[in-house]
């Protein structure tokens, strides 16, 4: 895979890696939401997701490490926002 | 083969003047792969400089190709362009409507894949094995989530979970799978049959292996 270079880029593979995350977690995301442990409960698998990202994606992109977190809670915590729990 | 400021951008990608978007796309990873300063192929044959002109060259090629408005201009105005011998007929660009690397969704990946880790894996399969593992690291490198590809194909995504996760026992029957499979790599924009095959071939392995 090419080095991620620009903020697009690296804003789009950190969407694919948490939805990745996601899809393949289940049940697990409604749960953490639930009982307001969602990024413990998924944490190795945000950790692995975090680690390819930060390998492919350049040191130079601006805020490289802020435009994962940002697509963390878009894609699990707001993309999940009909799920009933008293976090919100 | 003529300069390359002289080829026409079907020329450049070696894709066909009526090439379909896939196979342009395809074409457009398979030159990019081929002309990257890691290439096999060429380094020894370009230099640096030379290989990063003809990556800006193909980049602005894929630009307008894959944009249907502006491939249908270009193509007007490659036709306009009057053959003459020993001339070339190739129209200059049209003006892209944003910067490249805004208008193309997709990261392109290499074709060749780095040996070993997990994390480093390109597009190609090592032993030409498509898998669930390969093709889910090929879907990333592309950008492309696993909704999107449900989206477009109408799969279920637990059957796309199952066929990437290699889970075959949750498979449906191997005729749906092989239509499911084919829709999947047309997505990634790989040869749908080979895929099919070699991903319903280790299948087969695999269950020979359990009984």
């Amino acid at each position: 895979m090419d080095r991620v270079v620009t903020p697009d880029r690296a804003r789009r593979l950190a969407r694919v890696l948490i939805s990745d995350v996601a899809a393949y977690a289940g049940d697990q995301v409604r749960i953490g939401l639930e009982k307001d442990d969602l990024f413990e409960r998924l944490a190795p698998d945000i950790e692995r997701a975090r680690v390819f990202y930060l390998y492919h994606v350049d040191p130079s992109v601006t805020e490289r490490a802020r435009l994962f977190d940002f697509a963390l809670v878009d894609v699990l915590v707001y993309g999940h926002r009909r799920v009933q729990t008293h976090i919100w | 083969m003529r300069p390359l400021a002289e080829q026409s951008y079907y020329e450049l990608l070696e894709a066909p003047a009526e090439g379909t978007p896939q196979q342009i796309e395809r074409a457009y990873r398979i030159a990019r792969a081929t002309y990257s300063p890691s290439s096999t192929a060429t380094y020894s044959v370009f230099s640096a400089d030379e290989s990063a002109a003809i990556l800006r060259r193909i980049e602005e090629a894929y630009a307008v190709l894959s944009d249907a408005r502006l491939r249908r201009e270009y193509d007007a105005r490659l036709r306009r362009v009057e053959p003459r011998a020993g001339v070339p007929t190739v129209p200059s660009p049209p003006p892209p409507a944003a910067p490249i690397r805004e208008r193309v969704p997709a990261p392109a990946a290499r074709l060749e894949a780095p040996a070993g880790a997990d994390l480093e894996g390109g597009l190609a399969p090592e032993n030409g094995v498509f898998d669930g593992d390969v093709l889910r690291r090929i879907r990333v490198s592309l950008g492309i989530e696993l909704e999107e590809i449900a989206t477009t194909t109408k799969i279920n995504e637990h059957h796309l979970r199952s066929i990437e996760g290699n889970r075959y026992e949750l498979l449906p029957p191997p005729v749906y799978l092989r239509g499911f499979l084919k829709q999947i790599a047309k997505c990634l924009s790989l040869d749908a049959g080979r895929v099919a095959d070699s991903y319903t071939a280790r299948m087969r392995e695999s269950s020979a292996r359990r009984d």
